[in-house]
């Protein structure tokens, strides 16, 4: 149950949501999907003044593919993320990272834009989105712009979205160019949170592209020719980065290692794979 | 003569159909016209003395009727109740009221309370009541307790020692100075909790014209509870009702008296009004109780052959503080089941439960014995290890054999029967344990790393303890034949969703030679069932069937006498089936079973009742043997009749690269004596299995360094999910129990222990026993640093 009285709207277009949220910037939580929201609501980790549902925006909800860019709505459920034709064409490791999210209801409900915003480390979504090079599309009074996923994520839970904003859109680059990919998840099971999640992109030109989530928030990145990564090992400089970036003790280490395991399966499964369309990787 | 027509027959639980449609009403379900509704403030430091509360702003708030604090509850009410008897158990007690004034003791204390006329107006009012802590360093691990220097959590106790037990048998030092070889170490046991998906609550009503205080209570032990209530508000016992609606899982942790339940019953007579309280799960996680928080340190001494000729071992327990539920227990069944199914002449022994700034142990499935098991099973794989020699054989070569029984342990402990080698033997054959090392060769061919673990298991059933009001070895149910024939059986044991009165039914439908869609069982309404005890222990069926038996035969006997005048022959040509009585010689002669049951209310004066008891009712309370509670003059204390045993395999794969593993296969062989439903005692064990696996591999309570408790959900804190569970392979050994009616021993808790040395022992195998785990959780991390740090057993690193 709610800990505190809240006032609950669901407006009808996203620029009454926009006005909804200048009422009591401070005070009030976007509801978008609620995945996360309502768990921390229920225990009374969030308690905020008022809630605003984008559930009834369906401007939101659309995934279209303009001029070179697809643009996913901020509440398309992972669901449609997953089955879109437009993604398994353009971006199919997106569509392959939330087909792993959760489980059905979760998938159901949760939506890509809600998952952003909550930016937590292991979300699937991140270094898929990542290697995608994807941008947001923010709105605000002030009107609409736009940021690169690395300069959205702050860090863990936090995001540049400022008081009176909403994250209207995922903008994703349509290229086709893409020799193959692979997006692993290290879990125990399907369902159970994620200990790290990566995601590689092999391009024509032989350039492979590797973020990893996990070990920090955002995931880390990097960009390499193939020939670099011969003996199966992701960048050493990546590898330092995620020890460095990783909490320190016992969970840090495990975690920054994982990173590197995580990278080391997202290379091998996407280079194996080079000459064919490529395949989402199992956990394992 | 009896014939079992139902008992040894798998069916499912009567109540299924009902709850699974939604059907259940809990105790959140009782609505009650203008019930208010009470929120516990609770306290958010693990040690602090308490300087002033003020209630004035949580009292300005609209909607508040009330807000009450400790000083309050100590005028009115008197301490709760222990559920163990500490004085008779040589442990030092506290006076536990239901909320706490001049210091708290674990974060999740209850300090106040709140009544306002919707529940999230006491919650929010509960947060405005103002309390100024003075902060008192504390304790917060069990070996850290002990040192000198150590805060007290109990000034007058002048240590934080709850109890000692000790003792020695044979010669160990003699047995480990002649030994072939000695191994050492240490074993940690994480801190659990049992999570059961419905929390505590509890809903009373008072009604001042008639006197009369209803509770329904997520509880155990509604007679219990009804004498702890009375107590504490110091008011007539027979003027308080207890009903325990359905129960959504217990585990153990709704068998004692809770704070609430006090309080709830307290405000509701006060006001005059119904009161509610619910509890959330932080609050469970918090104050619900939990366990297993226990070090060891051992050294076992063995021959060449890999017999064990002496153990030496030290239990620290961490009860958490120290209150009136009944955990402590725990630690001390721990130190009375050891050294479990294994005969071992020479055995120096040590426990101190010591008190720390956590939340209170509170009874949980496997009560102690999970812990006992797997220091042994940890033991026996050590001196395996050592020797170079096969798992099982070690343990069959050390084996209480099956005509030792009965046999005394070294603690006191009187086991009934068993038959070890059998359970194992059809243990190994189950896993085709010979035929593992090529399955073993053949995965690591394919690239894949699999390791087979053993554990043997022993949990002993229906505890019976001395001077306790809660947990005794008898219980009653009440048999009664109703005019259309129909039977209704009053148990003073009860049902947390176990299906424990489907079982009942098929033994009295036997006992009476009924049908047993003619039976209904009720249960949970002290107004209604005989004194009972309820449900813990495994006890249900032992005690609850025993005596729903007894009382059935009683009624069976005078209805054999009716129908043996109506048929006009000797009662003992008799025959009872089908719904009928008739005589053997001349079976065309039958009387119905309606027909009969009808004399006793429509004739009793009839030419048949003569001298025969009218109406058709008997209530009969079943007493246990093989309980020792008086060493004076039986020479030991003895507190638990029947001792059911198991042995599990657990087959993993190892993912050496993350420390991940999955159970690939899970075989239980399980020994409790006569099975009365098949079905139901293997989902009992689907269900223990999976929270030993829970235990093992994720659930974890965790502090900080504050005492601050850092899993207050389902997100910290992971049971595990259906899709992380293998699928269970279970079979039985019957070995009949000599000392209870049915031979029956006690179905619920066997399944938990097992899993934790189980799987150790399987990732040691597939890893080619490079690591040695012995502290649990055995996380993904926890295995993977064993792997990457490579250690030996503890002690000789």
């Amino acid at each position: 149950m709610l800990t505190n009285e809240v006032v609950f709207s669901r407006p009808a277009s996203l620029l009454e949501a926009i006005a909804r949220l200048q009422e009591d910037p401070e005070g009030t939580a976007v509801l978008a999907g609620g995945m996360s929201l309502l768990p921390s609501l229920n225990l009374g980790q969030a308690r905020p003044r008022r809630l605003v549902s984008l559930g009834g925006l369906e401007e939101l909800r659309g995934i279209d593919e303009l001029d070179g860019t697809v643009r996913v709505g901020a509440m398309v459920v992972h669901r449609a993320v997953a089955d879109s034709e437009v993604l398994a064409r353009s971006a199919p490791v997106v569509a392959e990272a939330a087909r792993r999210i959760g489980d059905v209801q979760v998938r159901n409900r949760g939506t890509i834009g809600g998952s952003i915003v909550q930016a937590d480390p292991w979300a699937d979504y991140l270094p898929a989105l990542a290697v995608s090079r994807a941008e947001v599309e923010i709105r605000g009074p002030a009107g609409a712009r736009t940021a690169s996923l690395g300069d959205f994520v702050l860090g863990r839970n936090r995001t540049g979205l400022t008081a009176g904003e909403v994250l209207s859109a995922v903008l994703l680059p349509a290229s086709g160019a893409i020799a193959s990919w692979s997006f692993v998840r290290l879990a125990r099971a399907e369902g159970t949170p994620a200990v790290t999640t990566a995601a590689a992109l092999v391009f024509p030109s032989g350039e492979v592209r590797l973020a990893v989530g996990g070990p920090t928030c955002p995931p880390l990145e990097a960009t390499v020719p193939r020939e670099r990564l011969a003996d199966g090992e992701p960048p050493a400089d990546l590898v330092a980065a995620m020890e460095a970036g990783a909490d320190v003790g016992p969970g840090g280490r495990y975690l920054a290692a994982m990173g590197a395991v995580a990278a080391r399966r997202a290379l091998a499964h996407a280079l194996d794979d080079a000459t064919r369309s490529g395949n989402g990787s199992g956990g394992r | 003569m009896t014939t079992h027509r139902f008992v040894g027959r798998g069916m499912p639980a009567v109540n299924n159909t009902r709850l699974v449609q939604g059907g259940g009403r809990y105790v959140a379900d009782v609505r009650l016209p203008r019930m208010a509704s009470v929120a516990v403030l609770r306290s958010d430091q693990a040690h602090a003395e308490i300087r002033s509360v003020d209630v004035s702003r949580a009292l300005a708030m609209d909607g508040v009727l009330d807000v009450v604090t400790g000083e309050e509850i100590a005028e009115h009410t008197a301490p709760i109740i222990s559920s163990w008897n500490p004085v008779e158990m040589g442990a030092k007690a506290v006076q536990w009221y239901a909320l706490c004034r001049t210091k708290v003791r674990y974060q999740g204390e209850a300090v106040a309370a709140v009544v306002a006329e919707d529940e999230l107006t006491a919650r929010e009012a509960a947060a405005r009541i103002d309390v100024i802590y003075a902060p008192l360093r504390p304790v917060l691990d069990g070996e850290a307790a002990l040192s000198p220097d150590a805060p007290l959590i109990e000034e007058a106790w002048g240590d934080n020692v709850l109890v000692s037990r000790d003792y020695s048998t044979g010669q160990p030092d003699d047995a480990f100075a002649d030994a072939d070889g000695v191994v050492e170490g240490r074993v940690v046991c994480n801190r659990v909790t049992g999570a059961a998906m419905e929390g505590r609550g509890c809903v009373a009503d008072y009604d001042r014209l008639a006197d009369k205080l209803t509770v329904w209570s997520s509880t155990q032990g509604p007679h219990p509870l009804r004498t702890a209530i009375a107590e504490s508000l110091r008011v007539s016992e027979t003027s308080v009702r207890v009903i325990q609606p359905d129960v959504g899982g217990a585990f153990g942790l709704k068998q004692p008296t809770f704070q609430e339940e006090v309080l709830v019953p307290y405000l509701a007579r006060k006001h005059a009004r119904p009161m509610r309280w619910i509890e959330t799960r932080f609050e469970n996680f918090q104050s619900g109780g939990h366990s297993r928080d226990t070090a060891f340190r051992y050294r076992a001494a063995y021959k060449a052959d890999g017999t064990l000729t002496a153990l030496d071992i030290r239990v620290v327990a961490d009860v958490g503080a120290p209150t009136a539920l009944c955990g402590y227990g725990m630690a001390f069944v721990t130190w009375y089941c050891l050294p479990t199914l294994y005969r071992i002449p020479n055995v120096r022994l040590r426990l101190d439960a010591v008190v720390t700034n956590k939340c209170p142990w509170n009874s949980y499935r496997g009560y102690g014995k999970d812990a006992a098991t797997f220091l042994m099973e940890r033991v026996m794989d050590h001196v395996a290890r050592e020797l170079g020699d096969d798992r099982a054989e070690i343990r069959a070569r050390n084996f209480i054999q099956p005509e030792e029984f009965p046999y005394s342990g070294p603690s006191g402990a009187v086991l009934d029967s068993g038959n070890y080698p059998a359970v194992l033997d059809k243990l190994l054959a189950m896993v085709d344990y010979d035929g593992f090392g090529r399955r073993q060769q053949e995965a690591r061919e394919e690239g894949r790393r699999i390791g087979l673990g053993l554990s043997m298991e022993m949990t002993p059933e229906g505890a019976s303890v001395p001077g306790s009001l809660t947990i005794g070895g008898f219980d009653g149910t009440t048999v009664r034949v109703a005019p259309s024939g129909e039977v209704l059986a009053l148990t003073g044991v009860t049902s947390p969703g176990s299906g424990n009165e489907t079982a009942i039914s098929q033994l009295i439908a036997d006992a009476l030679g009924c049908d047993v869609a003619q039976v209904t069982v009720i249960q949970g309404d002290t107004d209604a069932c005989p004194w009972g005890l309820g449900n813990y222990s495994s006890r249900s069926v032992m005690y609850g069937g025993a005596s729903a038996v007894e009382a059935s035969t009683r009624i069976r006997e005078r209805m054999v006498t009716v129908a043996s005048r109506m048929l006009s022959c000797d009662p003992d040509r008799v025959v009872v089936g089908n719904g009928a009585f008739c005589d053997r010689r001349r079976p065309d002669r039958v009387v119905e079973w309606a027909e009969v049951a009808s004399q006793f209310y429509r004739h009793p004066h009839g030419a048949f009742m003569e001298d025969v008891e009218p109406a058709l009712e008997a209530t009969t309370h079943y007493r246990v043997s093989n309980v020792y509670h008086q060493p004076e003059k039986q020479g030991r204390l003895s507190t638990y009749p029947t001792w059911p045993n198991g042995a599990a395999a657990a087959v993993v794969e190892v993912d050496p690269e993350t420390g991940f593993f999955w159970v690939r296969r899970y075989c239980y062989v399980h020994d409790a004596g006569t099975i009365v439903n098949p079905t139901l005692a293997e989902a009992n064990l689907h269900g223990a299995i999976a929270q030993g696996l829970g235990g093992a591999t994720s659930e974890r309570i965790a502090y900080d360094a504050t005492g601050r408790l850092q899993t207050v959900s389902f997100n910290e804190y992971r049971p595990p999910r259906a899709v992380e569970l293998p699928a269970f392979e279970l079979s039985h050994v019957e070995t009949p129990s000599p000392f209870t009616v049915l031979g029956a021993k006690g179905v619920g808790e066997s399944g938990v222990g097992a899993t934790l040395n189980a799987l150790c022992s399987a990732i040691e195998d597939a890893l080619d026993g490079d690591v040695w785990l012995s502290e649990l959780p055995l996380r993904p991390e926890t295995v993977w640093a064993a792997i990457h740090v490579a250690r030996q057993p503890a002690g000789q690193a």
